[in-house]
């Protein structure tokens, strides 16, 4: 029940949040779609000055708005369980969260959900604007993103409690998390394999989310084995997340860098 | 007789490598009576917040126990948190960007206790801590004094059994440390809340406390009612004003005879710990065969004259570093 009490707690804490500092929040969307700009436009150049058919030109574009739509979800959610962490021990409130909390994994889990469901919202917005500003036109299945995007987006919360858990331990890595999010990017445009969906953090829910944007297929569509690739990397970066935030947190008690700094 | 709510055996933390290990805390081993006010002495660097650190499990101890009412609280750590509160130094405890009662609400939701501003509990802890007009106030316009208040209300609402308050005086002035003085006193007495309160303020520390505990490099040098601080060296801190000229010889003589003195020679005082009334005399007698009259002798005796002594005891007898 504590638990239960706990989601309560963060989704509390967050609204009032994103309530206080919304403009930031806002900001952060605009980046987003100038970003989304400049890429699209760039892209169309190349593609235009390469000469592609207007049938390769229009699955490729229609792929990039897609893959940029799951890098800012992806986004959203990697940087913010190291931002809880990084910012709670700069205001000193790390200490007494983990005083309050029974399990601090669980808090900044709920913490995250609770922000991940915030974007998701956020993310019709994003997919709206993306598709105006590259006049390409998605089908939009709404449950089927939405499941997507849930279950996809647990394996970059694996990620992102790997992040939390170094950045309790060396404090300020957000240069290492910059990388880390290109990185991210990149890996979205790999070769399609089987290792690289199992294997590879939201790789195979972009590919399920491109079929249901431009392909129009729906969650029923989906064969066994694309649940099950999906579902597995979420269990498997899911647990290697939370293996690898309470060594480190172990490992900060021992050393003694929790403290406010 | 009051009974241990905590028991700490043993306790070790040391940080670094092997190669360069600093020890924090050196099988330290204390007890916290139930329903009193305890106190952790030390200078700067004591282990006195490494000690609170591992009470709270913000730091893990190489070995050693901690019990909290019979319980090891290593190894149940949910006991620990149901229990135990801390307010850290330097008043960031509380979300800064949260008014006080959002606060409390979000604290007390992690404890499992929702709607909590609506019950008898939180309007009477709201009256006794006197904070219904900063209620709605951000933490972050409060001042240092009020942010300790709402962190105390917070601890409150929660339940907790021992609070733990680490340098609660820092940053405070006088009227607030008074204040503050009065609260903890209040609360022991009409919630029987036991209290730890670390300093290295020797006057808050005498003032307030039932108990105390010395701490020296990470060694406990004393453990013990406060009392028993004052009464162990016996009216032992004397400062005696004397007339004439101390040569050379003299305080050689002085120093190599007479085991913790130190002498002034300008202010023409010599400052001594001696264990009893008749080896003053014998002192005294000493400095007469030495051509030295004492004009003026003071009596130090308290706290912190006890303390000093106990250093100093704690340094000559070699204390463990």
């Amino acid at each position: 029940m504590v638990y239960l009490y706990t989601a309560f707690a963060s989704a509390y804490k967050e609204l009032i949040y994103k309530k206080r500092y919304f403009f930031n929040t806002l900001f952060s969307m605009i980046m987003f779609y100038i970003i989304f700009f400049l890429i699209f436009n760039g892209y169309s150049l190349i593609a235009n000055r390469s000469q592609l058919s207007p049938l390769n030109l229009g699955t490729s574009l229609s792929g990039i708005v897609v893959s940029y739509y799951a890098w800012t979800m992806i986004l959203s959610i990697y940087t913010s369980t190291a931002y809880i962490v990084q910012q709670n021990q700069q205001f000193g409130t790390l200490e007494n969260i983990m005083v309050h909390s029974k399990n601090l994994s669980f808090l900044l889990v709920s913490e995250n959900l609770v922000n991940m469901l915030f974007y998701f919202v956020f993310s019709w917005i994003n997919i709206f604007v993306f598709s105006k500003i590259s006049n390409i036109s998605l089908y939009i299945n709404f449950f089927t993103v939405m499941y997507i995007i849930v279950i996809g987006l647990i394996s970059v919360l694996g990620i992102s409690l790997v992040m939390a858990g170094i950045s309790l331990i060396y404090k300020q890595i957000n240069n290492f998390m910059n990388i880390m999010q290109f990185l991210l990017l990149g890996i979205l445009f790999l070769k399609d394999t089987i290792i690289s969906r199992l294997f590879l953090p939201f790789y195979q829910a972009n590919k399920l989310l491109q079929d249901s944007f431009i392909k129009n297929l729906t969650f029923k569509n989906f064969t066994i084995h694309d649940h099950l690739l999906l579902n597995l990397n979420a269990i498997i970066f899911l647990t290697i997340g939370l293996i690898v935030f309470k060594k480190c947190l172990n490992k900060a008690k021992i050393k003694g860098t929790l403290n406010f700094y | 007789m009051s009974l241990s709510i905590m028991e700490i055996q043993n306790l070790h933390k040391t940080f670094g490598n092997k190669r360069n290990k600093t020890t924090v805390l050196n099988n330290v081993s204390f007890n916290v009576e139930q329903g009193t006010i305890h106190g952790l002495l030390g200078n700067n660097g004591a282990g006195k917040t490494t000690l609170i650190k591992c009470i709270v499990g913000l730091l893990e101890p190489d070995s050693g126990d901690i019990y909290y009412e019979n319980v090891d609280i290593l190894k149940d750590k949910d006991i620990r948190t149901d229990n135990i509160s801390v307010l850290l130094d330097g008043g960031r405890n509380l979300y800064l960007y949260m008014t006080v009662k959002e606060n409390i609400k979000y604290f007390t939701m992690l404890h499992g206790i929702t709607n909590y501003q609506n019950t008898d509990r939180f309007k009477m802890i709201v009256e006794y801590l006197d904070i219904y007009n900063i209620l709605n106030t951000k933490v972050s316009n409060l001042s240092f004094g009020m942010r300790q208040r709402a962190s105390l209300a917070v601890a409150l609402a929660c339940d907790f059994k021992l609070i733990i308050l680490d340098e609660p005086t820092t940053g405070l002035d006088i009227h607030y440390q008074e204040e503050l003085t009065k609260l903890l006193f209040k609360l022991r007495k009409d919630f029987n809340i036991t209290i730890i309160v670390s300093s290295h303020d020797m006057n808050f520390i005498s003032h307030i406390c039932d108990y105390c505990t010395l701490l020296d490099s990470g060694n406990v040098v004393k453990s013990g009612s406060v009392s028993e601080f004052i009464n162990i060296f016996g009216n032992s801190h004397y400062i005696l004003f004397y007339d004439g000229e101390l040569n050379s010889e003299n305080i050689l003589a002085i120093k190599r005879d007479l085991k913790h003195v130190n002498i002034n020679e300008t202010n023409k005082v010599i400052e001594v710990l001696w264990p009893n009334e008749e080896s003053l005399t014998y002192m005294m007698n000493y400095l007469h065969n030495q051509n030295i009259f004492i004009k003026e002798i003071k009596k130090e005796n308290n706290l912190k004259s006890s303390i000093i002594n106990l250093l100093n005891n704690n340094e000559n007898m070699g204390g463990v570093k």
